[in-house]
């Protein structure tokens, strides 16, 4: 070992376990982002906002084209005119898509005037394997912080922010493994603990845990949040069940939840900073 | 002097560039097209090729900078830093005494780096009860056989950026 690293090599290991130690205790009594984290990320943040609709072009230059060859299939002489005009007709599309939401954003807060929410977008989907997440383009300088609930246009949970920065966040979405929340049956009122799970988190899917063996739970019931914790207000449309089983050991009965909100396909997402815990 | 110390400033901001877009690509278009159904993890691999260039100390360095940058600016656990660290320094020392500088060790050693970041992770999942053991079939095997098939273009943009003023 000494023939292959100088004893400086060996600070530098030493000081790279330090570091490690450090940004461990740092993540564990500090809720918001270090210096160094909002350093990197400030300077990352707007790459990958960039190269991410960079992307999405392609990825949807890439739709475009595909879905054209099968209108081509369909139809020989489809002329240029038109495609611009499908170009148009997908621009217009973009914006009523943004227009509905934010509609229904309006019908929301209407319903909901304790409600203050900060629109954000999508700046960057998780790196990792191990669990489900995404950056958005806001942080503290906007008023977010961690813990609040992050819900689509239509009040559907997606997830939580688990990380802050001064222009950036990290939600953790309800697909992520170690994510739990309250969870109610709409109509009977069974309640249990919606959580995500390792295994159905690639399927798009959660679980509801904690449900007794007696409960009655049909497939398509509608499953809220309970408003328990402080995390979550009541009533928010976490999703609809899929499918109902027993556990392993065959004691407690588990429902799989198909989120409301299409994970996936977000754009844009709502963050919740602010709201009447007793409404 | 002057000139040697700007080539060497010149390749460092280039190597910590390709890191920078390495990580920038693994969290905006790879993670959005998933091949086997994993992510690419492309730091280590990147560490491994850019420590290649290098001594052990370079490669201690590549790794410690590497592992901030995935732990802080990517999803990466803490422990990925040191674990790293070690990885770059273990790279340049080998490839300075025994490896000759080619593709065929950077990919041995890329997958000793990929597997060194995969593993205590995979375990740390299945300790916390976040992950099933047979993740290290379906979550870790893709994921180390993906991102080593990166090792091609970043080992010759390594190999490029080392080449700076010695041509």
């Amino acid at each position: 070992m000494n023939r292959l690293f100088s004893t400086r090599t060996k600070g530098i290991l030493i000081a790279a376990l330090i570091v490690a130690i450090l940004c461990g205790v740092f993540a564990l009594v500090r809720t918001e982002a270090g210096p160094l984290s909002n350093l990197i990320n400030g300077v990352l943040s707007p790459v990958r906002s960039a190269v991410t609709t960079i992307a999405q072009q392609i990825e949807s230059l890439y739709n475009y084209i595909y879905r054209y060859d099968l209108i081509v299939a369909r139809n020989a002489d489809l002329t240029a005119r038109l495609a611009a005009a499908e170009e148009q007709i997908r621009d217009a599309e973009a914006y009523e898509r943004e227009n509905e939401r934010l509609r229904d954003l309006v019908g929301l807060v209407e319903q909901h005037e304790d409600y203050e929410l900060v629109d954000a977008r999508i700046s960057a989907w998780s790196d990792s394997n191990w669990g489900s997440g995404f950056r958005i383009d806001k942080g503290t300088n906007q008023g977010v912080g961690v813990g609040q609930c992050v819900i689509t246009e239509n009040g559907q949970v997606v997830g939580l922010i688990s990380e802050v920065g001064l222009n950036w966040s990290t939600v953790m979405t309800i697909l992520d493994p170690t994510s739990e929340i309250g969870a109610m049956v709409y109509g009977s009122g069974y309640m249990g603990i919606a959580q995500g799970d390792f295994e159905l988190m690639d399927e798009g899917m959660l679980r509801m845990s904690y449900l007794s063996t007696d409960a009655i739970i049909r497939n398509g019931d509608q499953v809220l949040t309970t408003g328990s914790g402080d995390f979550y207000p009541q009533g928010l449309v976490i999703g609809i069940i899929v499918d109902v089983a027993l556990d392993q050991a065959g004691v407690d009965k588990y429902a799989v939840i198909e989120p409301a909100a299409e994970i996936d396909t977000l754009e844009q997402v709502f963050v919740l900073i602010s709201y009447d815990y007793e409404g | 002097m002057l000139y040697r110390n700007r080539i060497t400033i010149a390749r460092w901001t280039l190597w910590v560039l390709l890191l920078t877009a390495a990580l920038v690509l693994q969290a905006t278009v790879f993670n959005r097209l998933p091949l086997l159904g994993a992510i690419p993890q492309l730091i280590p691999v990147a560490v491994v090729c850019v420590a290649m260039m290098g001594s052990a100390e370079t490669g201690a360095v590549v790794g410690l900078i590497g592992g901030l940058m995935s732990c802080l600016g990517g999803d990466a656990l803490v422990f990925v830093i040191p674990i790293l660290a070690f990885a770059g320094a273990l790279t340049g020392g080998l490839c300075s005494i025994y490896f000759t500088r080619s593709l065929l060790p950077a990919l041995l050693l890329g997958l000793g780096a990929l597997l060194l970041c995969a593993v205590p992770t995979w375990l740390l999942q299945w300790y916390l009860g976040h992950a099933p053991l047979s993740a290290l079939w379906h979550v870790v095997a893709p994921e180390v056989l993906i991102s080593l098939v990166y090792t091609l273009p970043l080992y010759w943009l390594s190999w490029r950026i080392s080449l700076l003023g010695r041509q």
